[in-house]
């Protein structure tokens, strides 16, 4: 799991990089300002960011859209408990200073993140018309296709309004293969773009790095139960 | 002749797989038909003066003629400002949601991610139509 610390005091980086380092398979990287933390994200992909609240000057509240998409924690000596109202909320909020259950908190919420995408709400609603299923899945298909070829295209033209609606059109697809962290990302980003936000290139990756895995899903179901496009 | 129906608007091929499906699924007694765009309901109506349907549900983001475009057609036409207007749309943005209210649309659901919850917006909307009294006449 690749961590990425938003942390100015030494003491508390100190302290977070000594417990985090105990556990297997965490790659932490610690930087002191949140526009270092932009720098990083744009050029390298992490799992979960754990960030002090204020960090110099600046309040996370003020850049939390720069990192949409990211899962992340917020660790200080008086969580705001406000955050939790912000498009994107933090999955928890840590009373300084770091510590073992709260990196045990970490890893467990983020493996209860994970979900596979599945087709059975497509056949429980299609029971019985099992061409309607086939239908639905290379409809699917189609449109994950077009969203992976277009987004990068959109975003790269800075075509915000067509962008909108293509993000807009595949939320609800990620209802049908279960999604659901998917379809609240996608929630976000429409809303978020319709705002005019500032996104940062992370978010547009994981657009199209979410579209992948529904895809890989879907072509994965049409092999294995022998479909064919009529 | 079509029997009682829906009208419903949806340009997107899965989302209205899916409403239709979970519609017969509940033995709704009403019909349904489905036009891809607001240009398309409205030639639809047109077309079908003697039959018009009973409930429109509605998109709002549509090609051609989106849903806002439809309602303000159809609530400035005597001919079918009376049929109650429902929109159902993954926005949850707060101006869609002022703006068709404004259109004295009867109710506004938001796509839900859980497919339980998203059934039970389709009961809601049947059981809408049984308790209404335009049900019954």
């Amino acid at each position: 799991m690749k961590i990425l610390y938003i942390e100015d005091d030494v003491i508390d980086q100190k302290n977070c990089q000594i417990i985090l380092n105990q556990k297997e398979d965490i790659n932490l990287t610690v930087v002191d300002q949140f526009e270092k933390a932009f720098d990083f994200i744009s050029k390298e992909k992490i799992d979960v960011l754990i960030s002090d609240q204020r960090v110099g000057m600046d309040h996370f509240k003020d850049h939390w859209h720069q990192f949409l998409g990211i899962p992340y924690f917020i660790v200080s000596n008086s969580p705001d408990e406000n955050l939790n109202t912000l498009l994107q909320p933090p999955l928890q909020l840590f009373q300084k200073p770091f510590q073992v259950e709260h990196s045990d908190n970490i890893v467990k919420k983020m493996e209860s993140l994970k979900a596979e995408p599945n087709l059975s709400y497509a056949e429980n609603i299609t029971e019985g018309a099992p061409d309607l299923l086939t239908e639905m899945v290379f409809i699917l298909k189609s449109q994950f296709e077009e969203g992976i070829d277009k987004i990068p295209y959109l975003y790269e033209k800075k075509n915000t309004e067509e962008l909108i609606q293509v993000v807009h059109k595949l939320i609800s697809k990620f209802s049908v293969l279960s999604m659901s962290e998917s379809f609240s990302f996608f929630n976000r980003v429409e809303k978020c773009l319709r705002d005019q936000l500032t996104l940062n290139n992370f978010a547009y990756k994981r657009l199209v790095t979410d579209l992948q895995e529904g895809l890989n899903f879907i072509n994965f179901y049409i092999k294995q139960h022998e479909l064919h496009n009529s | 002749m079509q029997k009682e129906y829906i009208l419903y608007l949806e340009d997107d091929q899965i989302d209205a797989i899916r409403f239709s499906s979970t519609l017969n699924n509940l033995e709704f007694k009403l019909g349904i038909v489905i036009k891809e765009n607001g240009e398309e309901g409205l030639n639809w109506l047109k077309e079908n003066p003697q039959n018009l349907p009973n409930i429109i549900v509605l998109d709002l983001n549509m090609p051609k003629m989106g849903g806002l475009e439809f309602l303000e057609e159809i609530k400035k036409n005597p001919l079918y400002n009376k049929i109650p207007v429902i929109i159902f749309t993954t926005s949850n943005n707060k101006v869609d949601i002022h703006s068709t209210f404004e259109h004295q649309i009867a109710g506004y659901m938001v796509k839900p991610f859980d497919h339980g919850d998203y059934k039970k917006m389709i009961e809601l909307i049947k059981d809408y139509w049984d308790a209404s009294a335009l049900g019954h006449i």
